[in-house]
């Protein structure tokens, strides 16, 4: 086994400043004598000054690119961000209740449910969050304050084996895959208190977003969710929801 | 966010730039970049508390286009896009490293552990210090040390698998 070709990755020397630095230096931004010291370096490195003539050059090194076209996309997207509902839909919320439990009352009972094989315990499905702080972590509840850049821990109860994945949805509609990272689903045994391997980072899109546990028993449906005016996913498959109040 | 749109079009011009530089680094594509460079600004506009304050706008500049950025590489389905384009021409226009090595690089930074890749990128590909990197991370500057220290071990183990899925 040969092991991975480190040289081929190196593109400036060990004391050349970090690409942070020079593009602090391209702002402008630092103490004078910082600048001048980092500009002295500069001057005399090749592989330093070409990197700085390309961030001067800006868009410009990719003759392709639409500066304009990229920023009305920008403003695109901002417009897509959250919009405000409108002030009726608190009129249609009692008759969407009233209906709903119409609906309800006049169910046909449930098929009765074929359980898989192996073990079972006496409980329900369940998620706890813990961030972690340091070396320590802290059980979190729904609802609560959290920032970009936590990383969470999951500890999840299951009824039955089944399989399991964990989907967030944005403040923004977005629906993404949280865990596993490497395969769409998990299949883990019935137990409790399972701590799920791998922590979770939070991205940097503010505001309300939803964890959702997916759990399918067995292996006759998949933990998948999409977006619906919500996180609606896979039938056969029961979810437990976590709520994140990002700031 | 309160922003006019001349006011959007200068940070734009300040810091678009920089976003799509360094998503071609590290995505390697230019379409990706270019999808990174909106994305990350409309997430730094709404991250940044003081639009004028240009030392912390930087800070959110890298610190987010460093995370989507890796979590497009991570992302399964977006992976496999990535590793098909290659696109050694439009990520040589800003870097002069060996394109079959960086798409090696990004296959071991869908692998390896979360923290692992972040560290690999911050020291290894951008050339910070531990401090620094720690100081990014939120970690000690031993514990960076120790994430580069697994990540070189875990991509000398993995190269032949990840040569493989970048080819």
């Amino acid at each position: 086994m040969s092991g991975f070709d480190w040289a081929a990755l190196e593109e400036r020397g060990p004391d050349c400043p970090a690409e942070f630095d020079l593009e602090r230096l391209h702002l402008g931004l630092g103490e004078p004598a910082q600048r001048s010291a980092l500009q002295a370096h500069v001057d005399g490195c090749e592989d330093c000054a070409a990197h700085m003539a390309r961030l001067g050059a800006g868009f410009d090194i990719a003759p392709e690119v639409d500066e304009r076209a990229l920023l009305a996309g920008v403003r695109r997207r901002m417009d897509e961000a959250p919009r405000r509902a409108p002030w009726w839909r608190w009129l249609l919320l009692p008759a969407l209740a009233a209906a709903g439990f119409a609906v309800w009352s006049l169910r046909p009972a449930p098929p009765v449910e074929t359980v898989p094989d192996g073990p079972r315990f006496k409980g329900g499905l369940a998620m706890t969050v813990h961030r972690q702080v340091g070396l320590r972590s802290e059980q979190m509840v729904s609802g609560d304050r959290f920032a970009p850049g936590d990383r969470l821990r999951l500890v999840i109860d299951l009824p039955l084996p089944g399989r399991v994945a964990v989907w967030g949805l944005e403040a923004g509609g977005a629906v993404y895959r949280a865990w596993p990272f490497e395969s769409p689903w998990v299949e883990l045994p019935a137990g409790r208190k399972q701590a799920l391997p791998e922590a979770l980072e939070l991205d940097d899109a503010l505001g309300r977003e939803v964890l959702g546990l997916v759990f399918c028993p067995g292996d006759r449906a998949e933990p998948t969710c999409e977006a619906a005016d919500g996180l609606v996913c896979a039938a056969g498959c029961e979810v437990v929801r976590f709520e994140l109040d990002k700031r | 966010m309160g922003l006019t749109g001349e006011q959007i079009a200068r940070l734009f011009r300040t810091f678009g730039p920089l976003i799509f530089q360094r998503a071609l680094r590290l995505l390697g594509h230019r379409e990706d970049a270019e999808e990174a460079t909106q994305e990350v600004f409309v997430r730094v506009l709404r991250a940044a508390d003081d639009y004028d304050d240009r030392e912390k706008m930087h800070h959110w500049v890298y610190r987010i286009t460093t995370r989507y950025c890796l979590n497009q590489i991570r992302d399964r389905k977006r992976r496999s896009a990535l590793m098909q384009q290659h696109g050694p021409r439009a990520a040589s226009l800003v870097t002069r490293r060996s394109p079959s090595a960086m798409m090696t690089l990004r296959a071991l930074l869908a692998m390896a552990p979360e923290d692992q890749a972040q560290a690999a990128v911050h020291v290894l590909l951008d050339g910070m210090s531990r401090s620094d990197a720690a100081e990014e991370m939120g970690i000690s500057r031993r514990k960076v040390g120790r994430l580069l220290d697994d990540f070189r071990a875990f991509a000398d183990r993995h190269a032949g698998t990840a040569e493989e899925r970048a080819s």
